[in-house]
């Protein structure tokens, strides 16, 4: 009991100094494949200043220009019930402390996708956090920062996201690793 | 002979040998010379380093700021088509189920 109220107590701390994604480390333990992508801060803008000048490169600009944080952890799996849900209780916790009401929750055949919005002023969003829970593929997405709908839309239309595994070739690495954390190169 | 005789006789003034003056020019400059011929050579060697160093300093700087800018890159557009899959099954998720449902 005693516990209990310590982790309630520290849990608006935790909100305030944002969300460890060590935490979700657990999850991949018998993943196959891992994607841990963390750009924040100078590594953001600078991700942002190597996009192209075309009109699609220009649109993620301006899509990503004011964002404080992204954070993309994705696991797939070779068999189903290789991970356990409940390990996304601190994640959902977090989300729940820090005022990101869930807008969208669609359950199918043992799948599971929840979309949470941070309210915001000025018609903006304070960020979008996505979880995706599929037999062999768990997938989290935090997008922390102003984002307008329109962005999120955009997000999830037809945009058209260049492939950084063919932009590399001559240039740099993606950050897809193996279940060992290993970038794939 | 008394003693004060053989202290003059003592510190009366000799004549230098005559190659004495020639001896001494010659090896004052060329002492003078090789001192001059490291300190040259270790200041060149110096500047030399100093060049390279201000040379390769700066692109090495700018390779790095450009690798770790292009590795950014690439992470952010993989965290976007994660992101635009993601959303877009949820979309797909919800037409199924509304359809379903109506």
């Amino acid at each position: 009991m005693k516990r209990f109220w310590l982790f309630a107590l520290a849990l608006p701390l935790a909100a305030q100094q944002g969300f460890d994604f060590k935490s979700l480390d657990k999850l991949g333990a018998n993943a196959k494949d891992v994607t841990n992508i963390t750009l924040e801060g100078d590594n953001l803008k600078l991700a942002s200043n190597f996009l192209g000048s075309d009109k699609d490169d220009q649109s993620l600009k301006s899509l990503v220009a004011n964002l404080k944080g992204i954070y993309v952890r994705s696991w797939e799996f070779e068999r189903d019930g290789m991970y356990n849900v409940a390990d996304l209780e601190p994640f959902r916790a977090y989300l729940k402390a820090s005022q990101w009401p869930k807008i969208v929750e669609v359950k199918e055949d043992g799948e599971l996708s929840e979309i949470f919005l941070k309210s915001s002023d000025a018609g903006k969003s304070g960020g979008v956090a996505v979880i995706s829970a599929e037999r062999r593929e768990l997938t989290i997405v935090y997008i922390e920062g102003p984002i307008s709908l329109a962005d999120v839309a955009k997000l999830s239309g037809s945009l058209d996201i260049p492939n950084p595994d063919v932009l590399k070739r001559g240039t740099g690495g993606a950050s897809k690793s193996n279940a060992n954390g290993k970038k794939d190169e | 002979m008394n003693i004060e005789d053989r202290l003059r006789q003592a510190l009366e003034r000799e004549a230098a040998p005559a190659d004495f003056k020639r001896k001494v020019m010659q090896a004052v400059p060329a002492k003078k010379n090789v001192s001059l011929f490291w300190w040259n050579r270790r200041l060149s060697l110096a500047l030399a380093f100093a060049v390279v160093l201000a040379a390769v300093v700066p692109a090495v700087i700018v390779e790095n700021r450009h690798r770790r800018g292009i590795e950014a890159r690439d992470q952010l557009l993989t965290a976007l088509r994660v992101t635009n899959t993601t959303l877009r099954h949820t979309k797909q998720m919800i037409h199924r189920n509304t359809r379903r449902s109506s």
